[in-house]
């Protein structure tokens, strides 16, 4: 867990797969869990994600650990869809609160879609290295370049930010490590306590990706990158 | 080393907030193939003006040339930063690939060379910088050292004339050091590149051809190390401390024990006690 | 103690592998080469990374659970690598008084102790106070930083690379206060690839290699061995490289010098036995 953004390094018919394809899946799966409606499709989409999820061997922890980071989250979903957004007959009602079946019901289901998508999401990082997602873009690019689509620029974009995000991710983890002993042990417990120390934390945090990002922008100045840059544009002046 | 000058700057003056000069009229001449040291308190302007050697930041006021190239002119930036290239403090925050080759291959391809021509060029770049066959690898999960000489194969692969480094060894241990100062003093043997290295490691910069001080944006005085590095009032003045071997000198001296003018390397030390 | 983390290939390594110190008060230098487990050691010390297997003790109760553990945080001040990163208030003086009012200090109070922290750093509050923490210099930015640490008085202070890239005024600013810290009675651990800067202010070094301990001696018996610090991939002190090429060419240095000056009684002393 220090460097990829959780690559987990095992061999399976998964890690296998050419990162275009398993992009390509994870928008097509993607796809099919959101059009998921009642029990039996929802049964399957979680017996397919499950039989995925064996034959990556990458281990439930790493797969499901992304959940737990979301439990608030998902609480939250469901709790507003179930007080809030129903017009049926509540089973009990407070003010503008009305908490309603379908609205339970209805929460749950987008809980669902929600975890199965983030644990498809996982499964992707988990068995597929930042550079080859980067090299799985270039590939589903490549057509659109005949259309004139910038698709190099494309491509570095989501490489470097594909090869920011452990860094941030760990970098994040430090801060929140060495915020919490400025505190000296009083960490904050309680919803709103934590939430503010979030905030504390977001502060840094988004200095520290500024800062990244404004050293790596002058770096890749510095190298002779240009954003307007295409073929030939600099082929008059080029070094060999 | 030869007598071209090949960076000449005058009275290049930079304010990133207007009224507050980072850069108040600074001057240096840099020669073809000479190893410039350029010492200095944080905030006295080193950074400023190695960013002005790249064209990073527009030149404001004075005048600022590197092998003949106008930093003024907009037309050939991009000229110039082939010309001159960079090593930055923070080995994490200038690659573009976390693979070790595609990113040594990036300055080249954006100078237009071909597919071919930028590959090849990145592996010599990466065997000069003593990584053979590290093409392949993550660049994360390489030593700070092995990071910076990364960072500096990645300049070499343009073929530039000079090559800057600011702070480079600042966030890397002592052996990464080692390492990064062995490969540069490599490309400047084989390639004739000129270095000019910014630095607040006195020991290292006893090891220059010439000590660039600098002071509230201007240059104060500038030498041979054997002078600069000496001279106690002025470093001080300028926020910095002499190499150990010269207070310790300096305390011979104080003592009887020895004259004359002061040693700035181990090196020199021991020539002048054992002779 | 020994601790183990999830590496990249999925495996746990040992970042800190049986590990046993007992340390009491002073300045204690921690070197190793960076993957070393320096900053584990740090953390664990810290109470923020629970180890695997074996205990800790501070101040004779068990400091890994119950009121042990909230006894060490509560005296523990911990100065992260390059701390300025964490700056997240508006102002220098709300910076400064956070940890402390998190502790249940008034304001008044708060601000006195930010004052003399400051000032053991060479900086002042009534100039800074009303400034962006983010407008001052990397050198001013990491003295604030460690100031805002030693202001909460921790009897357990551990610093990570405090003097990583700072500049000549900065870094003996940092180390006169790490001295000083060492002098008022706390546990002051300094971890450090910059043995010049371990020469100034440690009195003992505990040298880390791969999760274990491999060299525990006085400053003087390690930092000042430039051959045995050599043997164990580290930087000898500038004093002892220069004593050990001196040596090398025949010269009698006596002793085992860490400072220019104790470099040069060396070298005088050995021009008197001659």
């Amino acid at each position: 867990m220090r460097t990829f953004g959780g690559y987990v390094w095992a061999d399976s018919p998964l890690h296998r797969a050419p990162a275009a394809a398993k992009l390509v899946g994870l928008v097509v799966g993607a796809a099919l869990v959101l059009a998921v409606r009642g029990p039996i499709t929802l049964a399957a989409a979680l017996v397919a994600v499950a039989v995925l999820g064996v034959v990556s061997r990458v281990g439930w922890r790493r797969l499901l650990a992304p959940l737990w980071g979301m439990r608030w989250f998902l609480l939250v979903i469901v709790a507003l869809n179930a007080l809030l957004f129903s017009v049926s007959e509540p089973l009990f009602s407070l003010g503008p609160l009305r908490l309603t079946l379908p609205g339970i019901e209805r929460g749950l289901l987008i809980a669902a879609r929600t975890c199965l998508i983030v644990v498809l999401g996982a499964m992707l990082t988990a068995t597929t290295t930042p550079q080859q997602v980067v090299h799985g873009v270039r590939e589903l690019l490549k057509p659109l370049a005949r259309l004139g689509v910038p698709t190099e620029t494309a491509a570095l974009a989501v490489g470097v930010t594909v090869q920011f995000v452990p860094t941030l991710l760990r970098e994040s983890r430090q801060l929140m490590r060495a915020q919490e002993l400025r505190c000296g042990g009083f960490a904050a417990r309680g919803i709103m306590r934590r939430a503010v120390s979030y905030v504390r934390l977001l502060v840094p945090v988004f200095v520290c990706a500024v800062r990244r990002a404004d050293e790596l922008s002058r770096a890749m100045e510095a190298r002779g990158y240009r954003v307007d840059r295409r073929r030939g544009a600099t082929g008059e002046r080029g070094c060999s | 080393m030869t007598d071209e000058r090949i960076v000449e700057a005058r009275g290049v003056t930079h304010a990133y907030v207007p009224g507050r000069p980072t850069l108040s009229g600074a001057s240096l001449d840099v020669r073809r193939g000479e190893f410039v040291a350029i010492v200095g308190e944080n905030g006295s302007g080193k950074t400023t003006l190695a960013r002005h050697l790249n064209a990073l930041i527009p030149l404001q006021a004075g005048e600022l040339t590197v092998a003949g190239i106008d930093a003024a002119d907009h037309g050939r930036v991009w000229e110039l930063r082939r010309i001159c290239g960079m090593v930055f403090q923070n080995p994490e925050n200038q690659f573009v690939s976390s693979v070790v080759g595609e990113d040594v291959a990036f300055g080249p391809r954006n100078f237009g060379a071909s597919e071919g021509a930028a590959r090849r060029v990145a592996l010599e770049a990466l065997a000069s910088v003593g990584l053979p066959g590290f093409e392949r690898r993550d660049v994360h999960e390489l030593s700070g050292g092995q990071q910076q000489r990364v960072a500096l194969a990645g300049v070499l692969a343009s073929e530039p004339d000079v090559i800057v480094l600011d702070e480079a060894t600042s966030m890397i241990d002592p052996r990464g050091r080692d390492e990064l100062v062995a490969a540069v003093r490599r490309a400047r043997v084989e390639r004739g590149a000129t270095i000019i290295w910014i630095t607040h490691d006195m020991e290292l910069a006893a090891r220059a051809d010439r000590v660039v001080v600098m002071r509230a944006g201007e240059v104060v005085a500038e030498g041979a190390p054997e002078r600069v590095l000496t001279d106690r009032e002025l470093l001080s003045s300028a926020g910095l401390e002499p190499p150990l071997v010269v207070r310790t000198w300096g305390e011979l001296v104080r003592r009887g024990v020895a004259s004359g003018p002061a040693p700035v390397t181990v090196e020199g030390l021991v020539s002048l006690l054992c002779s | 103690m020994s601790l183990s983390y999830e590496g990249a290939s999925g495996g746990r390594i040992a970042a800190l592998d049986d590990v046993s110190l007992s340390l009491g008060p002073g300045v204690i230098g921690v070197m190793g080469q960076t993957g070393s487990g320096k900053t584990t050691l740090l953390e664990v010390m810290a109470g923020a990374l629970p180890p695997d297997a074996g205990g800790m003790t501070f101040d004779g109760a068990d400091a890994l659970r119950g009121d042990g553990a909230r006894r060490l945080r509560a005296a523990v001040g911990m100065v992260s690598q390059i701390p300025e990163r964490q700056f997240f208030e508006s102002t220098v003086e709300r910076e400064m008084a956070f940890g402390l009012i998190a502790r249940g200090m008034d304001a008044d109070a708060a601000r006195m102790r930010a004052s003399e922290a400051l000032s053991e750093l060479g900086l002042n509050l009534d100039e800074l106070a009303m400034r962006s923490p983010f407008s001052l210099s990397g050198g001013q930015q990491r003295r604030v930083a460690i100031a805002s640490v030693l202001a909460l008085r921790p009897k357990l202070l551990l610093l990570d690379e405090p003097t990583a890239g700072l500049d000549p005024r900065s870094r003996s600013a940092c180390l006169d206060a790490v001295r000083m810290a060492g002098r008022s009675g706390a546990t002051v651990i300094v971890a450090s690839h910059d043995a010049n800067a371990l020469a100034a202010v440690a009195d003992r070094v505990v040298v880390l290699e791969r999760g274990c301990v491999t060299l525990d001696g006085s400053a003087r018996e390690l930092l000042g061995n430039a051959p045995l610090m050599r043997e164990h991939g580290l930087e000898p002190a500038c004093a002892s490289r220069a004593a050990t090429a001196l040596r090398r060419a025949g010269l009698a240095v006596p002793g085992a010098p860490l400072t220019a000056e104790e470099l040069a009684t060396a070298i005088a002393e050995g021009r008197g036995l001659a």
